[in-house]
């Protein structure tokens, strides 16, 4: 009778060690910053899960991820290809404030990130060479719309208007 | 099939860096050892296309690939020595679970889950990686070389392009196996690393005690964000960790192999993060202490210190010197990065100030790292209130959290584009583990530890 006894005993006290650690956990999450990030960063994400895993398109996910960002730039990339625009064209971007006054919300990217998004090489109105561009992105009756940068004055105007808004990341 | 090609990169990894730490004759208990394999093999992958690209071969699939498994199969040469190795290793392994583990289990696997989901499923998302590493790995893949069309678009907004090739290397790596995003890496560091974590905090604690600790280091919220969003922070602060605890290791066993794994691992911490080599450098009067303590005549001593900071200025002039100033086609000037005035000590004194009152003790503070900074001061401050004494090798923990808080308010100094808000916020990742590691060297905790082991029937302490 002895043996079984001495062989709980320890498994007792791994039962309140059990108790212990889940008691610990709860704990540590009744934390107002834990509570918080268990609920968005991992509740959340778990309750993403299901209709992520029904959309595993690439596109999909990087306009699930980037939103206007990706968007935006995938049309002015549209837009430079179906104008005829070459692997050579250079498209000169006017700044975010510049949509935003045309209510379009588009935060534009830097130009390496355009690249990484389109394969189009970009300019903003700040770079040096600003001037080097051939393509030039506007908003039109509210949508928005690329054009050849034509001659060098037309697109240094262009430029100066751009610079009127106040550039930035 | 992505889940048999994610194994099969996987075992590969593991078995580079299996082989390595056989070079390396490290000798340690088969749950650091396999996780640390893990690790070492994803940063030495990580080191391959570079290295192609210095010798200017074509990174395609077949050469890429090519070179990880001729690599892979030379560091695991002669065959029948590691073959022996790996048995000896996986028969002396324990992996037995503990009732009292499973809930700490539990919480961390869902915590693993939803990073690994996350990292598989987003595209790489922070600017710094989108206008850099990704970009150039991205048409790397296409057009076969690292020094690729990114570098003719106008970079007037950016640097990131000439962050060191660590993360563009991977990049390329899971992008030619079929990972569009790449990133999975990432994932393969952080679990390697909480297991890694896990047993070296089972060395002196109580697993109850562990898996808490754990649970509150996986937990730092912002920390945690980049366990998923791809960047070079959070393996920075892994490399770094690892760096300091082979270096504690070397300390307290005088084992060479040690000293010179730790200079590796502070070799590929400078890989993932150039500026590093100043933390690195840093430590190098814990190296000295030692030495002292092992009466060590300063021949030796030199020859030690050289073991340790030689990977470091490698990896340094490889990335810097070399690939920067003689192979990428844009000129960018590191010189140019440096504070002008450096006698004027204000900026530091604001930044270390800032570091201080934005970063750590505020709202912000607690939103972006949680409680874990005032749990280690509540424990260091007890163990200095009861025990009034630091033993040894929380005293070199100790130092290494020194050396990460202040040293980030002096590179904040020294390269004004360390700003408050992304670099200095992320870098501070790299005190984290180690603030860990000094609680595990907290003599409360140990007494509590021991305690409990024998409360818990003299269960022995692994």
């Amino acid at each position: 009778m002895a043996g079984p006894k001495k062989s709980l005993k320890p498994l007792y006290r791994k039962i309140i060690l059990l108790n212990a650690a889940i008691f610990s956990i709860a704990l540590f999450f009744t934390f107002p910053r834990n509570r918080e990030w268990l609920r968005d960063a991992i509740a959340g994400s778990l309750n993403d899960f299901t209709a992520e895993c029904h959309h595993l398109d690439e596109d999909y996910r990087m306009q699930y991820r980037f939103d206007s960002v990706y968007i935006y730039s995938q049309q002015i990339a549209q837009l430079v290809k179906r104008s005829g625009g070459t692997a050579t064209a250079v498209v000169l971007v006017p700044p975010a404030n510049y949509f935003n006054s045309m209510n379009i919300h588009y935060h534009v990217p830097e130009p390496v990130v355009f690249y990484y998004f389109t394969g189009v090489k970009t300019l903003w109105s700040n770079c040096t060479n600003a001037a080097d561009a051939n393509w030039y992105v506007c908003v039109k009756d509210g949508k928005l719309a690329v054009n050849p940068a034509g001659n060098r004055q037309a697109l240094l105007d262009t430029i100066r208007v751009f610079n009127t808004f106040k550039p930035g990341l | 099939m992505a889940f048999i090609i994610i194994l099969l990169l996987n075992t590969l990894q593991f078995a580079m860096g299996f082989g390595l730490t056989g070079i390396c004759r490290l000798t340690l208990k088969p749950a650091l050892l396999l996780p640390l394999a893990m690790l070492l093999g994803v940063a030495a992958f990580s080191f391959i296309p570079f290295l192609m690209q210095l010798l200017y071969i074509p990174l395609t699939g077949f050469s890429v690939f090519g070179m990880l498994v001729t690599l892979t199969i030379l560091c695991n040469l002669p065959l029948t020595g590691v073959i022996a190795r790996y048995r000896k290793v996986f028969s002396a392994a324990r992996f037995r679970v503990r009732l009292y583990e499973v809930p700490f289990f539990t919480v961390i696997a869902i915590i693993v889950f939803v990073s690994v989901w996350r990292c598989f499923y987003m595209p790489p998302t922070p600017r710094d990686f989108t206008s850099g590493a990704e970009a150039i790995a991205e048409y790397a893949v296409r057009e076969k070389t690292m020094i690729n069309s990114v570098f003719s678009v106008n970079m007037e907004s950016t640097n990131n392009p000439f962050k060191p090739p660590f993360a563009t290397c991977l990049q390329i790596i899971y992008k030619l196996a079929g990972f569009h995003f790449g990133q999975l890496w990432l994932s393969s560091i952080f679990i390697s690393f909480i297991i890694f974590l896990y047993h070296a905090l089972n060395r002196t604690l109580h697993r109850i005690i562990s898996g808490l600790l754990l649970v509150a280091f996986i937990a730092i919220p912002e920390m945690f964000a980049y366990t998923f969003m791809v960047l070079f922070d959070y393996s920075n602060a892994v490399y770094f960790f690892l760096g300091v605890y082979f270096l504690a290791a070397w300390c307290s066993s005088r084992q060479y192999s040690q000293l010179v794994f730790a200079g590796i691992m502070m070799g590929i911490a400078t890989y993932t993060r150039n500026e590093t080599l100043a933390l690195v450098v840093c430590m190098l009067p814990l190296l000295l202490l030692c030495c002292m303590q092992h009466k060590a005549g300063w021949v030796k001593a030199v020859t030690r210190m050289f073991v340790y900071i030689i990977p470091s200025i490698i990896v340094y002039v490889l990335c810097v010197t070399i690939y920067l100033n003689h192979y990428l086609p844009v000129k960018y000037n590191v010189s140019e990065l440096i504070n002008p005035h450096l006698t004027n000590i204000r900026p530091l004194l604001k930044r270390f100030a800032d570091i201080n009152t934005v970063l750590i003790f505020s709202k912000n503070g607690i939103v972006y790292y949680s409680y874990f900074i005032f749990l280690f001061l509540a424990l260091f401050i007890a163990e200095l209130l009861i025990n009034r004494a630091i033993k040894i090798n929380a005293a070199n923990w100790l130092y290494a959290v020194l050396v990460v808080y202040a040293g980030l308010a002096i590179l904040g100094f020294l390269l004004p584009l360390m700003d408050l808000e992304n670099t200095t916020k992320r870098g501070l990742f790299k005190i984290f583990p180690l603030m860990l590691l000094y609680m595990a060297n907290n003599k409360l905790l140990i007494q509590a530890s021991r305690y409990l082991a024998k409360w818990e029937q003299a269960e022995p302490l692994s």
